[in-house]
């Protein structure tokens, strides 16, 4: 009986800890939930959202368009999240240093990219999902961006 | 097959951090899928967990009394209806597409283009079969068996054989002990090629021709251990997609016997499944080697960078760092899922009159099996889903990627659009509380017919409850974690 009682205690501390476990999770998760909500809502408001990585990033007035920046064939400061509304207008520019086609997987938009030069893409974000955005150069191929696009 | 894309970026710094001055030819140049699956959000995911725990109290409360699918309830149809479907002559045929289609993949593979996503071979071995027969199995039962093209070869090799010696041919004895495991092997060496082997694509991923030379390879073995042991004796223990396979028809409400087509209580095929040893060894397989392909998209992809990072500080070339982080952490994901049922094997041990640690062990294996089809569906059916577009157009018509054109197909492409995202996490959920709930299910009637005594009998179920719960709810997790 004894042993009974300790495996049944450590059930119960087992289901407890899973548990905790979720309220910790979904937790975590719900700030993923309410900015996706704010997007929604901005969204909704028939507004552009406000870019406010390009009001960080550029500091002086509104940019037009998220701007990733690619050095040495590799996006600067890592490969960049952009996510949009189902609907939404997708909107990015891609600046690089190396000449290359950039390439939205699923959408399947490549355009080309001269050295120093770059390009912007500007469509509609009609496809749900994650879609990599990716510049291909000489022989090889880079993730620069991850394209999320959420339902509206 | 989507972590890869995430990796490269990795190895792409790591290159960067080693003063690499050329970044070496990416051999899986597109992978075979261009859309990755939005984490579900975190209203789906605490709905979906208090449905979960909601059903499984209720379950507890309101079992049943009497065991309901350990009597074999299996009835023949009809002689016609029997008769039309498994026949000589549609045996045959089966047999024939079987072979036709393994030649078809193997000859992609050698002659074809090494782009992965415009080669027959890795769509239809991956995709098509590996996904397509487990949902095939489950709704209409062992259905790749007719069709196993190394049953075929082997059957008629045997027969060949009978005819010229005018014997049948010797056989050794199969060891019973060995029973599933080397099909359990199999399962992981297959996921392990996939996942792991394939993820490695900094020189030399897993390419059309590579998939092929395994495919011929593991022709080879098939048919040599055929030889030894008999075609039927290692289709049922040893060769990995057929025990794979059948075990999902388990599920099914239909079943072949000694040449009959017949009916039976859908789940009851199961309780009679996990009877030699390797059986919870294959169910664990499938459920760890499903875990880790989820769980490196989103919640180990930060430890395995790690890792990763590390094995290259300490020396490893990129691609074996790359493949001998992800063998670790495949390992840690099969281990940890036998760990937690075994964990409930011992509890039910505790209650009064419980059968053997042995007998637990197995008799509980089959109730994992729906857990597993869960797995399945809430992992790949996106990918199933956009991948068959391209098995039934480009892929069919173009098997080679030669630019040929053989149904007009040839220049069709994937809508991603065919299924919203809203709808692949509806999917996803409801596979997963589906599979709990005939995890449950069985779990109680296994209890049931163990302890007779209805009281003790709900008081082992505390365990197995524990460990479905479990299952059912890192399955949410890793779901809500996916490509974060």
């Amino acid at each position: 009986m004894q042993s009974n009682r300790a495996r049944a205690v450590v059930g119960v501390l087992l289901v407890a800890a899973t548990v905790v476990l979720f309220v910790v999770l979904s937790g975590g998760d719900d700030d993923g939930d309410s900015e996706g909500r704010k997007q929604a809502t901005t969204a909704t408001e028939d507004k552009p959202r406000i870019e406010i990585d390009q009001v960080l990033e550029k500091g002086n007035g509104p940019a037009p368009v998220p701007t990733i920046a690619v050095k040495g064939g590799e996006p600067v400061g890592g490969v960049r999240d952009l996510s949009f509304a189902s609907g939404d207008q997708v909107r990015f520019r891609v600046t690089s240093d190396i000449e290359g086609e950039v390439h939205v997987h699923g959408y399947e938009i490549e355009k080309p990219v001269t050295a120093g030069g770059s390009v912007e893409f500007d469509f509609p974000a009609g496809l749900e999902g994650g879609f990599e955005v990716e510049l291909h150069h000489g022989g090889g191929e880079t993730q620069i961006a991850e394209l999320q696009v959420q339902p509206g | 097959m989507t972590a890869r894309r995430r990796r490269r970026a990795v190895v792409g710094a790591a290159l960067a951090a080693l003063g690499a001055l050329t970044f070496p030819q990416l051999a899986f140049g597109h992978a075979l899928v261009a859309r990755e699956d939005l984490p579900i959000p975190a209203w789906l995911f605490a709905w979906a967990a208090s449905v979960v725990l909601v059903v499984s109290f209720f379950a507890l409360s309101a079992g049943w009394r009497t065991p309901r699918f350990e009597q074999d309830s299996w009835r023949p149809f009809g002689g016609t209806v029997s008769r039309g479907l498994v026949s000589r002559a549609p045996e045959i045929a089966a047999a024939a597409i079987g072979v036709f289609l393994l030649g078809v993949s193997i000859w992609a593979g050698l002659r074809g283009t090494e782009a992965p996503d415009r080669n027959f071979i890795l769509t239809f071995i991956f995709v098509t079969c590996w996904l397509g027969f487990p949902l095939v199995s489950v709704l209409l039962g062992d259905v790749f068996r007719p069709f196993n093209p190394w049953r075929a070869i082997g059957r008629a090799i045997g027969a060949a054989f009978g005819a010229v010696a005018r014997q049948p041919p010797a056989r050794l004895r199969y060891p019973e002990w060995l029973g599933r495991w080397p099909a359990a092997l199999g399962l992981v060496a297959f996921v392990w090629l996939e996942v792991v082997y394939g993820a490695g694509d900094v020189s030399a991923g897993l390419t059309p021709h590579t998939a092929a030379i395994a495919a011929l390879a593991y022709t080879g073995l098939t048919l040599a251990m055929m030889a030894l042991f008999g075609v039927e004796k290692w289709i049922e223990r040893g060769e990995t997609f057929s025990v794979y396979f059948n075990m999902f028809s388990q599920l099914a409400p239909f079943e072949v016997r000694e040449g009959r087509l017949g009916w039976r209580r859908p789940f009851s095929g199961a309780a009679r499944w996990a009877t030699m040893p390797g059986s919870v060894a294959l169910v664990v397989a499938s459920i760890g080697t499903t875990s880790f392909d989820g769980a490196q998209e989103g919640a180990l992809k930060n430890a395995i960078n790690d890792t990763f990072d590390k094995l290259v500080d300490a020396g490893f070339g990129l691609s074996s760092a790359l493949r001998l982080t992800d063998s670790l952490y495949l390992l840690g994901c099969l281990l940890g899922v036998a760990a937690v049922y075994l964990l409930g094997v011992w509890g039910m041990r505790s209650v009064r009159n419980a059968p053997s640690l042995r007998k637990l062990r197995l008799g509980f294996a089959h109730t994992l099996i729906p857990i597993a089809f869960a797995y399945l569906v809430a992992h790949y059916f996106s990918l199933f889903v956009f991948q068959e577009q391209a098995q039934f157009t480009y892929l069919l018509s173009d098997p080679l990627g030669d630019g040929s054109d053989i149904f007009g197909t040839a220049s069709a492409g994937i809508d991603y659009g065919l299924v919203g995202a809203t709808t692949v996490w509806y999917v996803q959920v409801a596979a997963l509380v589906v599979g709990h709930v005939c995890g449950l299910t069985l779990a109680h009637d296994r209890a049931i017919a163990y302890w007779g005594d209805y009281q003790q009998a709900t008081r082992s179920q505390y365990w197995m409850l524990a460990v479905m719960v479990g299952f059912t709810c890192f399955g949410l997790y890793l779901l809500s974690s996916a490509n974060l």
